[in-house]
């Protein structure tokens, strides 16, 4: 069973804020000028790309669905998506993964944890939907995660990760949610389903000096309020599904970032947080107040114009000339983290008097968990192949195709 | 949501909620907040901050809530919002063992994290449930004793039992520690002299507050 529903095109942006006139907002601007949208004429390039999505579908031709994915709507409806999605992450029809027994799935650590959220995400199916049916679609949900994690062992889950299991399920059923889950589990959110959060946070780490390079008080404010990055955390993690509330805006950013980067979620974030840079500004300077302000997304953002918006950023900041600053956000959190360690060490043995062991231990540790998470970290930032052929799909699906569609 | 509203208020106090997930941390606080019990706010991802201002003998007292998220694998990220609490409030389960057993992990996260003078109070949700209770009421008030925590109460979000005393003994405790200083600062991590001059940059910027 598929839930379908067609997504309302964007409203075009009337008052873009940034005043640089080559900045992306301003260019923006200008295509908006150019293609002016009758309903009449939306209908008929949606029927248009729609022909050249399947066309791409059936020739198995990534680079295009790349394209089709970013530029404006993505893959239009769920019925497109659920042929377009598997083919993207270049998944066939034979790859099915078995269903283990109960017994299996019941028993892996984090299934009770599982249950505990999917019980709680009522939120997250179509207020109209039946009870019955809903409940039905809960048990196959903890089905379709369970079956994802006990095939991969190693990896683990989040709580968040159902919001994005929840997503694909209503589109594309249950057998397929697994296969692409999968595959997207290690892939684009490999990271997050490490033990711990470390890379996550690294992640975050991208998104005030990214915010920075387009508007430096907007990032001084940001930093001199405290607010850190937690406001971004289930943006990230979810791909926004745990925040936005109309389906049809959270499955058109599933396409983008299924097409892109795996931290292409973030640029969204700088996207979004500098569209509301006068809102943050105008905030009194403290971090209660700019966290609940910036964690709160308004219903009705410009969505496609922030899509468009996150990729040019991506584009003239791509994450190797953010990752320096990254790593000093890095360095910096480690660093507190030492202090404030030593500074509690310090309060132990004042008040135990003794082992000095424990100490250097520690010590060593840190530096070897560094270690292991540089070298991840570059792994997926210079990505080879792929990162190439993403930039060259979000290049052109922002220079040429935007325009004229 | 009026923001040219400039409030007055005679105190203000940060409030932090620590506990396993599933304890009912989230629902707490919307009762709270809102008076209301709804199955569906979802797992807390990071953090989320709610406001409140009450009235204490003609004392208006502002509340920052801080509700984190249970999850382990989340600690990391929610520590950071520890520090500085007035109170953190330790919520377990009545009706699950492991929940109330973590109570003494969160209670070393605290120790860690937050100022000496830390209020805390250990709080068994889901007391509507009392044929599937787990936990005793005498073990939990001595296990509070034990740790030198303010108070120990039972409440249950769903049916509204004991949600506002606890959060208005708190505030009453708070008040009569802080009566003289009234802007306080349980900040550990500040260097003397950061603040203000932190403090001072910030004071160019707006004026407006979100809740
Ligand atoms: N019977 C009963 N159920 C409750 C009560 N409070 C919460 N619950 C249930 O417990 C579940 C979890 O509550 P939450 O408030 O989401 O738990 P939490 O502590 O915020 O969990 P995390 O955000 O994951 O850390 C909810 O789905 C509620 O249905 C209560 O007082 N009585
Ligand atoms: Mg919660």
């Amino acid at each position: 069973m598929t839930i379908s529903r067609t997504p309302s095109p964007a409203p075009p942006s009337r008052n873009s804020c940034e005043s640089c006139p080559n900045s992306p907002a301003s260019r923006l601007r200008n295509n908006y000028k150019r293609s002016s949208s009758s309903p009449a004429g939306n209908r008929q390039k949606r029927d248009l790309k729609g022909k050249a999505i399947l066309e791409a579908v059936d020739k198995s031709d990534v680079v295009t669905l790349k394209q089709l994915a970013i530029s404006r709507e993505g893959f239009i409806n769920n019925d497109l998506r659920k042929l377009a999605w598997p083919k993207l992450l270049g998944l066939s029809e034979n790859d099915r993964i078995e269903r283990p027994s109960d017994e299996v799935l019941h028993a892996h650590k984090d299934y009770n944890q599982v249950v505990l959220d999917v019980n709680r995400s009522v939120k997250r199916f179509p207020p109209g939907m039946e009870e019955e049916v809903r409940l039905s679609y809960q048990d196959i949900l903890i089905d379709v995660i369970m079956r994802v994690l006990v095939n991969n062992e190693g990896l683990n889950y989040y709580q968040g990760y159902h919001d994005v299991c929840v997503t694909f399920l209503l589109v594309v059923g249950e057998e397929l949610t697994v296969t692409l889950m999968d595959k997207l589990s290690k892939s684009h959110l490999r990271e997050f389903m490490d033990v711990n959060m470390d890379r996550t946070n690294h992640m975050l780490d991208y998104l005030f000096p990214i915010i920075g390079m387009v508007n430096s008080e907007l990032r001084r404010f940001l930093e001199l309020s405290e607010v850190g990055t937690i406001f971004a955390l289930s943006w990230l993690i979810t791909w926004f599904g745990h925040v936005l509330n109309e389906f049809s805006s959270i499955v058109r950013l599933y396409d983008f970032f299924i097409a892109c980067h795996p931290l292409m979620a973030v640029y969204m974030g700088a996207a979004v947080v500098l569209d509301r840079k006068n809102e943050v500004m105008d905030c009194q300077c403290e971090m209660p107040f700019v966290h609940s302000l910036l964690s709160n997304i308004p219903p009705e953002i410009p969505l496609e114009k922030l899509v468009s918006q996150a990729g040019l950023l991506y584009i003239r900041f791509p994450p190797e000339t953010v990752e320096l600053e990254a790593r000093i956000l890095l360095e910096n959190r480690k660093r507190e983290q030492r202090e404030r360690d030593a500074r509690i060490a310090e309060m132990k043995l004042k008040r135990q008097n003794g082992s000095r062991i424990v100490k250097s231990k520690s010590a060593d540790f840190h530096s070897k968990s560094d270690k292991a998470m540089f070298y991840s970290v570059i792994k997926w930032t210079v990505g080879g192949v792929v990162a190439a052929v993403t930039v060259a799909a979000v290049s052109k699906s922002f220079g040429l195709n935007w325009v004229v569609w | 949501m009026d923001s040219d509203e400039v409030e007055q208020f005679d105190y203000l106090f940060k409030i932090v909620l620590i506990g396993d997930a599933g304890v009912g941390k989230t629902c707490i606080v919307q009762r709270f907040k809102s008076g209301l019990f709804m199955e569906q706010y979802g797992s807390t991802i990071g953090v989320d901050f709610t406001m409140k201002t009450i009235v204490i003998d003609d004392k208006k007292i502002k509340l920052q809530i801080w509700d984190t998220a249970g999850q382990e694998r989340f600690k990391t990220i929610t520590q950071s919002y520890y520090r500085s609490a007035h109170a953190v409030l330790l919520v377990y389960d009545i009706t699950k063992e492991k929940s109330f057993e973590n109570i003494e992990k969160w209670l070393e996260d605290v120790r860690k994290y937050t100022g000496n003078n830390v209020l805390k109070v250990l709080i068994g949700n889901k007391c509507d449930l009392e044929q599937a209770r787990r936990i005793s009421t005498e073990k939990a008030k001595l296990f509070s004793e034990k740790y030198n925590m303010f108070s120990m109460i039972e409440v249950s979000a769903k049916d509204c039992c004991n949600i506002n005393e606890s959060f208005i003994n708190l505030t009453k405790e708070l008040v009569s520690l802080h009566s003289d200083s009234k802007f306080i600062s349980n900040d550990i991590n500040l260097v003397l002299g950061e603040r203000e001059r932190q403090t001072e940059e910030r004071g160019r910027y707006g004026t407006r507050e979100y809740r």
